[in-house]
């Protein structure tokens, strides 16, 4: 069982390493070694650093001479070099900074020693609380837990730390989630789908309007011309030969006639003068 | 031979699929089931191979490489012209390696029709590589609608129960998108007949679209036509119009055309309804491209077109009184975050969610951080918007990947039907962890990297907008672990699932790239980032030209173009 421990204890002393920063200066020689490797570093490449437009902290930057850049980079070499201030302005100065201000006061080397030492005498009054209560006297545990029930009781639950958030924070996210899911298929897609339902309601409208009021009409019409004209055709179809042969010769005739109108208009036009003038000779 | 395959690269790989396609149709028999799959995914796997020659795309010197230019429909200016920068290469290379995923992951789900099936999946991938390099915009409007055809197929034909209304509903939405944009379209091709416009481009802003001298031939010509009064639909020429397009109601009215076809796309809220029925009801693979290539087309759209067309609309946030465009898309995009996040969670508290309900509205979350990313509108929030649209294609495709293989196995994706499932499948349970790691976003897999660039920039356009959007990130872990607790975690209750079988050595193959590529980008994603450092920058100069930008740390790395006067800019 103490094997994944092992492990991970092996593996949080390499963690450590990873951060390693400027504190430790006199023994690494640099302020983060391991280049890209150090966590400070890792993200450089990738990161555009608004206040020195380029890629990387303003220490990469400081580590190529600005100059080599031409001219347009010399109006932020001094934001460049106003270092954090000139970094923190670009994003404004966004409310309380607990880091910030121990800095301000302790300078950014003090800020470090200070936090390090701080969570060494933690974690060492931790280890030594450990070591001394269950190695060196396992029956000090159980006289205190009695003597500081509630306070051992606390402590015991996490301080109800997991139910207070589970009650005020993950309880009411899933309420959320429900929230938003109904509110997702019921108002969002209810919307899409009322869209497609007025369609094929508007499209039933208008195919109800074209097949009973436009189709309608155009029936009525032809209904009513058939109901007219029917007697007149049922009294043209006598079943004589010689009606449909004296119809045919009429219709020719009129063919005919149509198709020479104009040649007929003139001869009887040609005619009339030719009449008129012969009027005219007379008298 | 090889000037021939580099001079039409683009095509090849565009129309590589189409005669891949017209081979299994003339060729092969409905019967002949095991060599349709096979001479299928071969294909695939060529027209990878054919994209791996994008490789060679100049990082330094960026802009459009790869062009092909060669005159189409002359009565109205439109030319087949294609051409690929950063962007592209990479969204190509993901679209051809995911098209032989999906097609590997389909032998068995697939039972009837393979033969349309595989016809309609290369279809479908010319449609898409088509779209993104076309630098034609009626080229790119073509393909664009083309790319509905098969997908509207793939899930009514293949799909689940209720797959009509799925695919209807898909198609029709999307239709309604561009059928605007088209308007959007016209409207853009209108304008480039505007030589007034025309001289007020300045030779700046031609350089810096081009990104390289050949670029910038293409461009001359373009603006040439524009000169002529004939119009041109040239992408790179209406980013240049971009430029000196008033800010005013045409315009915002423009980018209102352009974004509505690429939000339903995305789909941001609150346009994304379509896309939760179109996952659930499509085939593994459908979903797959669907999730993987086909939701990029929307953000692609965005940077590709909104972002540089319409800079004055995109930076604005005064247009509405109080509020401006930017503003309304980036509360879009914010609410797309939390609003995704939680309607996926919906399905973990829910007792008996579907799991592929879940991946897919966690995509509406994962592309909100795309778009806000996009409009944060520095480097690092484009960057970031474009690297998460390469991770989103990563990750989710996995994902339902994974959940198209329990489904082959057990014909259910409802979380309350499994649990202990690491105690069978340990591999399967393996993989399923190290994506919903990588959906996470956690430090060394791919996602971490581009969403931490995208809030990044969003936080230095406003922090605001960066707190708000890390919310999601919290409820993503959240609801990820949670049904992976719930899925592999505990003992198996449920007797079917006490003889699942692991990961066949097909499945491994197609997860194992997957892995890979989320690993690869976590750990060291500069090769990736070199790919898009310079379009990037381009767009940014393009949106807000006082933005300083010097490239790379190494300043001979800026596209330096021999000032090869664009005299029908500056006359007149």
């Amino acid at each position: 069982m103490w094997v994944p421990l092992a492990v991970l204890a092996v593996l949080a002393v390499i963690g450590g390493f990873v951060g390693i920063g400027p504190a430790f200066r006199k023994v690494t020689g640099t302020e983060h070694p391991g280049g890209k490797l150090n966590i400070v570093r890792w993200l450089d490449p990738i990161v555009w650093n608004p206040a020195t437009h380029e890629f990387g902290t303003e220490e990469a930057e400081h580590a190529q001479p600005v100059a080599s850049h031409g001219a347009p980079v010399e109006t932020h070499s001094s934001a460049a070099e106003a270092g954090h201030e000139g970094a923190a302005s670009v994003y404004g100065d966004v409310g309380f900074n607990l880091a910030h201000s121990i800095e301000k006061s302790a300078g950014e080397l003090g800020t470090e020693w200070l936090f390090i030492i701080l969570s060494l005498l933690v974690a060492g009054f931790g280890i030594l609380m450990g070591w001394y209560f269950y190695l060196k006297e396992p029956s000090l545990p159980n006289i205190w837990a009695a003597r500081l029930r509630p306070l051992y009781n606390a402590s015991y639950n996490k301080y109800w730390v997991d139910e207070f958030f589970g009650l005020t924070v993950t309880r009411r996210t899933m309420d959320l989630a429900r929230v938003v899911f109904s509110f997702d298929s019921k108002f969002v897609d209810g919307i899409v789908n009322g869209f497609a339902t007025l369609s094929r309601l508007f499209s039933r409208i208008v195919g109800g309007f074209d097949k009973y009021f436009v189709d309608g009409l155009v029936n009525t019409l032809a209904a009513f011309v058939a109901r007219l004209m029917s007697p007149l055709f049922r009294a043209a179809q006598t079943g004589f030969t010689q009606n449909y042969a004296l119809v045919m010769v009429l219709g020719l005739m009129l063919a005919v006639m149509a198709f020479l109108s104009s040649d007929i208009a003139k001869a009887a036009s040609d005619t009339a003068t030719a009449i008129k003038r012969a009027f005219g000779l007379l008298f | 031979m090889t000037d021939l395959i580099a001079n039409n690269i683009l095509s090849i790989i565009t129309w590589l699929p189409v005669l891949g396609a017209i081979l299994i149709l003339a060729a092969l028999k409905k019967d002949q089931s095991s060599l349709i799959k096979k001479f299928a995914t071969a294909w695939f796997g060529l027209d990878f191979v054919a994209s791996l020659w994008l490789l060679g795309y100049n990082r330094e010197a960026g802009g459009m490489q790869f062009i092909e230019d060669h005159s189409w429909i002359p009565t109205i200016g439109a030319r087949y012209q294609m051409g690929a920068d950063g962007v592209t290469v990479l969204l190509i290379l993901l679209t051809t390696l995911l098209g032989i995923i999906a097609a590997l992951s389909s032998w068995n789900y697939i039972q009837k029709r393979e033969k349309e099936y595989y016809v309609l999946l290369l279809l479908l991938q010319a449609a898409v590589v088509g779209v993104f390099s076309s630098m034609d915009l009626f080229l790119f409007y073509l393909f664009f609608e083309v790319s509905l055809v098969p997908m509207y197929f793939l899930i009514g034909i293949w799909g689940g129960e209720n797959r009509l209304y799925a695919a209807i509903k898909f198609f029709l939405y999307t239709l309604v998108g561009s059928v605007v944009m088209l308007l959007g379209v016209l409207k853009m091709y209108f304008l480039t007949q505007d030589a007034t416009l025309l001289a007020q481009i300045t030779p700046q802003t031609l350089n810096n679209i081009a990104g390289n001298n050949a670029a910038l031939a293409v461009l001359n010509s373009a603006a040439a036509a524009a000169k002529s009064g004939a119009g041109t639909f040239n992408i790179m020429y209406m980013q240049a119009m971009g430029s000196v397009l008033p800010m005013g109601t045409m315009q915002v009215l423009l980018f209102a055309a352009f974004a509505l076809g690429f939000a339903i796309k995305v789909p941001m809220f609150p346009f994304h309804t379509w896309l939760p029925d179109a996952h659930v009801e499509a085939p593994t693979a459908g979903s797959v491209i669907l999730a993987g290539i086909l939701l990029k087309l929307g953000t692609y759209g965005f940077y590709r077109f909104n972002l540089p067309m319409f800079p004055g609309a995109v930076k604005d946030q005064q247009f509405f009184g109080s509020f401006g465009v930017r503003s309304v898309v980036v509360f879009l995009a914010i609410v797309s975050i939390l609003y995704g996040a939680l309607a996926a969670m919906y399905f973990v508290v829910k007792k008996d969610g579907d799991v592929k309900k879940l991946v897919a509205y966690s995509s509406v979350s994962s592309m909100g951080m795309v778009m806000l990313g996009l409009f944060a509108l520095n480097p690092n929030g484009v960057n970031g918007g474009v690297m998460q649209m390469i991770n989103h294609g990563i990750y989710s495709a996995a994902l339902f990947l994974l959940v198209g293989i329990i489904y082959e196995r057990r014909h259910t994706r409802n979380v309350a039907e499994f649990g202990g499932l690491s105690h069978v499948m340990p591999g399967y349970a393996a993989v399923f962890l190290a994506m919903v790691m990588t959906a996470i976003g956690l430090p060394l897999l791919a996602v971490f990297i581009s969403e931490f660039l995208a809030l990044r920039g969003a936080f230095e356009s406003n922090p605001t907008w960066a707190a708000l959007a890390a919310l999601g990130i919290i409820l993503n872990a959240g609801y990820f672990l949670w049904l992976y607790q719930r899925m592999f975690f505990g003992t198996i209750d449920n007797p079917k699932n006490e003889k699942l079988t692991d990961l066949s050595g097909r499945e491994w193959a197609y997860m194992t790239p997957l892995l890979i590529l989320a690993l690869w980008i976590g750990v060291y994603p500069k090769p990736f980032l070199a790919f898009i450092e310079q379009p990037v920058n381009s767009v940014v100069k393009q949106i807000k030209p006082e933005y300083q930008i010097q490239g790379t740390t190494d300043v001979a790395a800026q596209p330096r173009i021999v000032p090869a006067a664009p005299a029908q800019a500056t006359d007149k």
